[in-house]
């Protein structure tokens, strides 16, 4: 009677990666920090450190477009 | 399906049991045990509690002794130690097809739960057991909290939860740092310091109109079109900058000043003062040296006249050498000896007799020396200074150096140095120091003034900062995109494990209303546990929540439920969450759970052990002779054994009186070498009682405070009555001497006393007790069905006669 997390938990980490309309960096944040067997507890810091990555990335990208 | 069964239990010396006891569950494997207050029936509940807990203690008793809590000492029997007897608990626990004897001592401090109740335990997700006075303290003080703990941890549904509580958390934080204002205030500060706060926050019009004002004030043509890195009049101001830059600082200056001061300095100059420097040392030397030798030839002259002119002239090698020993006159070569002084001893002592007249014509020549030393002093130490000054000059001072090196060269080559090489070498450096004074004027009023050093440091430092505004605006604007990324997944991954938590859930939810109606009846309200809102889902929490309306809304049921709604709520929690979770150990222990009910409740809660519990071990303790009762009627042809206390002995325990006696149970006795006659009896009135039951017979109704016990002489009557009436006799059983059964046989009925009685039959044997039993037993054999032989009946109030319960049977009773 258990729920079988791990089962749901990758199943929800597919159908967010395989979403079109879904941004794939972030899904790909999520479904590797929060929906992995292998959660660290740090995992929000970790989430929040690569979405700022992205944005650096993003920001450098502009930034030498624009220059 | 039962993996475990708890197959036999012993105490002793624990709680009320101080000689042991021993409970089979062999054959039946459930039990139920009747007593009244007081005798012992909860600690048969204490003994499981006590093997199953961790820490070898009771929940009501605590870890120790403390405000409430007896502790753990009061584990053991108050008379165990008197009686030397060691308190513990023995469980033979079969798991598959072993069986363990497992042993926990009630007393130390060390009651480690033994490892081989691990297995069991670990398949306990719902505790089995559940006490009546715990039931209302669930429902109404089990916090949100502490039941979204239990659900969690009897669902293992924590996974899920934490990444809704992680996905929270991370939507909470990136809308903080998208939001966060401190970096561009951190800009509008850096801003404010380098415009000395005529500015305080950034303005891109403000900003580079105050870079203009910069740049003009350092030269008006600069005119700065952006502020940019690749604007030209930024670019001018770059290379202008970078030329002062090269230039000699103020350090540097103030070196070649020092040092060219060090040379020549005229002090008070304009007032006659004089000159100090090497140069000026060095030009003293000279004048010094020439005035020694001037001196000094005057006094030599002067000492060439006295009467020893001549002969000093000639004797003045000797004088200087003092060389004494010599042959001839130096001069005139004429032989010493022959000459008129005869020795030069003689001409020694003579010339010393007139040495005062040379005395100081030998001390201008000493000054002379001395005024040597000192030009060749003054004139190592200048040409050091001047190696040294030639060393710090720059390009800048090119004509200078020029001169000082030729200077410097004159004075390496001795001789060539002169007065008018002094005046060249002061004139330059007297110039050179007006040159660099000019110079540090013009740089200390750059300092205070826009030097173009200065204004392109803080043009580039406005453009520095323009550009990590920039850059961070960039990096918000790409933040604040990812940020509703973030929150567009996290709210559809919320929403779908919300979805599948409530589904998860509501697998608890249908057995709990079905049980709790089973409990309730029909009209039972709806219950719904729920998952509080998306803001809530940090909290930890789970609602448990009534349709008290019927309405469909929903509301928190301690504020509106009865007492023993409450009771059969938490009830039903309780038994859905065991039948659910703890199937591979299916065993239930219910301690005097219907306190609260009434005469319904307590028949539907037998019923739904009944129905819903067949396949567990259950263990019920009951204070409420009408459940007990209900039980043994509901559940009498089931592997229940039913027992109870009749009386609490201090030098033993409890002491039951079986319900149910088999054959197995007599023929134990009898092999223990015991009179078995009150079994006998009880279960002649045990038979008695099912078969009245079933036949439908007439009793009168009893008296209120015995309403649900019968004697035996009023069943008896009551069955030979109804056999009467129907022209029903029993068929004699040969050799017959059991009064009872002549009764029922004759339909004579005597007063057969009560079932407690002491000695039922007086003083027999236990061969007379076999004899009996066997006659009893050959009676009972007449009740059986003619068709199928099964002896279990039914009389609807339709018919006259009982007929077979047997399903596709029910034949007409009638004796064969």
């Amino acid at each position: 009677m258990k729920a079988n997390c791990i089962d749901i938990l990758e199943e929800l980490g597919q159908t967010l990666k395989e979403n079109g309309d879904f941004n794939t960096d972030i899904a790909t944040i999520i479904a590797s920090n929060f929906l992995s067997p292998e959660t660290s507890e740090n995992c929000v810091d970790l989430a929040i450190d690569g979405i700022h990555e992205i944005a650096q990335k993003i920001a450098d990208h502009n930034k030498n477009d624009l220059a | 399906m039962t993996n475990f069964l708890l197959k036999k239990l012993e105490m002793s010396g624990f709680r009320a049991y101080l000689k042991p006891k021993t409970f089979e569950f062999a054959d039946r494997k459930s039990l139920a045990v009747f007593a009244p207050n007081g005798h012992g029936k909860s600690s048969l509940v204490d003994a499981f509690e006590f093997m199953f807990s961790e820490n070898g203690t009771l929940e009501r008793l605590g870890l120790r002794a403390i405000n409430n809590s007896a502790g753990p000492s009061a584990l053991a029997h108050y008379k165990a130690s008197e009686k030397s007897i060691q308190p513990e608990v023995k469980l033979w626990l079969k798991a598959g097809s072993s069986t363990e004897e497992i042993i926990r001592k009630a007393t130390g401090t060390s009651r480690t739960r033994p490892l081989a109740l691990e297995p069991l335990i670990e398949c306990f997700t719902v505790s089995p057991i559940i006490r009546g006075h715990e039931l209302r303290a669930f429902v109404e003080r089990q916090t949100s909290e502490d039941r979204y703990k239990d659900v969690v941890r009897w669902f293992d549904l924590e996974p899920l939860l934490r990444v809704q509580r992680n996905l929270k958390e991370l939507r909470k934080r990136l809308k903080a740092d998208v939001e966060n204002e401190q970096p561009i205030k951190e800009i509008d500060r850096a801003v404010s310091n380098l415009t000395a706060n005529t500015l305080t926050s950034w303005n891109d019009d403000l900003v580079l109109d105050y870079a203009r004002k910069l740049a003009s004030a350092a030269d008006t043509t600069l005119v700065l079109d952006r502020l940019d890195g690749a604007d030209p009049a930024y670019l001018e101001l770059a290379r202008r900058c970078k030329d002062e830059e090269e230039r000699l600082g103020i350090e540097g200056l103030q070196q070649i000043r020092r040092t060219a001061l060090s040379l020549y300095e005229e002090q008070d100059f304009q007032t006659g003062g004089k000159c100090i420097g090497h140069i000026a040392a060095l030009e003293t030397a000279v004048s010094q040296l020439k005035e020694a030798v001037e001196h000094e030839n005057e006094e030599k002259s002067s000492a060439a006249k006295s009467v020893f002119a001549r002969l000093w002239q000639a004797a003045e090698p000797l004088f200087c050498d003092q060389n004494i020993d010599i042959q001839n006159c130096p001069v005139c070569a004429t032989p010493i000896a022959t000459s008129e002084a005869g020795s030069a001893e003689i001409i020694h002592q003579h010339l010393k007799s007139n040495l005062s007249e040379l005395e100081k014509y030998a001390k201008s020549v000493e000054q002379s020396k001395l005024a040597e030393t000192n030009v060749a002093s003054t004139k190592s130490s200048t040409k050091a200074t001047l190696g040294a000054l030639l060393g710090i000059l720059d390009s800048h001072h090119s004509n200078a150096k020029s001169i000082l090196e030729i200077s410097l060269k004159k004075l390496e080559n001795s001789g060539e140095w002169d007065v008018q090489d002094a005046e060249t070498a002061k004139s330059t450096i007297r110039d050179l120091i007006k040159s660099v004074d000019c110079k540090l004027a013009e740089l200390s009023q750059n300092l205070s003034q826009a030097s173009y050093c200065n204004v392109h440091a803080a043009i580039s430092a406005l453009i520095a900062i323009k550009n990590e505004r920039h850059y961070l605006l960039l990096k918000q604007s790409a933040l604040s995109d990812l940020s509703d990324q973030v929150t567009i997944q996290s709210n559809f991954l919320i929403g779908k494990i919300r979805e599948i938590v409530q589904k998860i859930l509501d697998k608890l939810t249908v057995p709990i209303n079905s049980i709790y109606k089973e409990i309730q009846g029909a009209n039972a309200v709806a219950i719904k546990l729920e998952l509080p809102s998306d803001e809530e889902l940090v909290m930890h929490k789970l609602h448990l929540l009534v349709d008290f309306a019927g309405n469909g809304s929903r509301v928190q049921p301690s504020g509106y439920l009865s007492d023993s709604q409450i009771h059969s709520l938490a009830l039903a929690i309780r038994l859905a969450g065991i039948k659910l979770f703890n199937d591979k150990a299916p065993i239930l222990i219910l301690d005097d759970i219907v306190t609260s009910y009434d005469a319904d409740h307590r028949r539907n809660i037998c019923s739904l052990l009944a129905k819903e519990f067949t396949e567990f071990q259950v263990i019920v303790t009951t204070h409420d002779e009408r459940f007990f009762l209900y039980l043994k009627d509901q559940l009498g042809d089931q592997p229940w054994h039913f027992t109870r206390i009749i009386r609490l002995e201090d030098d033993n325990g409890p002491i039951f009186g079986d319900h149910r006696i088999t054959e197995t149970m007599i023929a134990s006795a009898w092999s223990e070498g015991r009179s078995a006659a009150n079994e006998i009896r009880q279960a002649e009135e045990e038979w008695l009682l099912q078969i009245s039951r079933e036949f439908g017979v007439d009793v009168r109704i009893r008296a209120l405070e015995r309403s649900y016990s019968y004697e035996r002489a009023e069943l008896a009557d009551a069955l030979a009555e109804f056999l009467k009436k129907l022209n029903m006799v029993p068929p004699v059983v040969s050799g017959v001497s059991n009064r009872f059964l002549i009764s029922l046989q004759q339909g004579v009925i005597e007063n057969f006393g009560s079932h407690f009685q002491d000695t039922p039959y007086g003083t027999s044997s236990i061969g007379d007790e076999k004899v009996r039993w066997r006659e009893f037993t050959e009676f009972r054999e007449k009740f059986a069905c003619p068709r199928c032989g099964k002896k279990r009946f039914q009389r609807p109030n339709s018919l006259r006669k009982p007929v077979c319960s047997a399903t596709a049977c029910e034949t007409q009773f009638a004796f064969s």
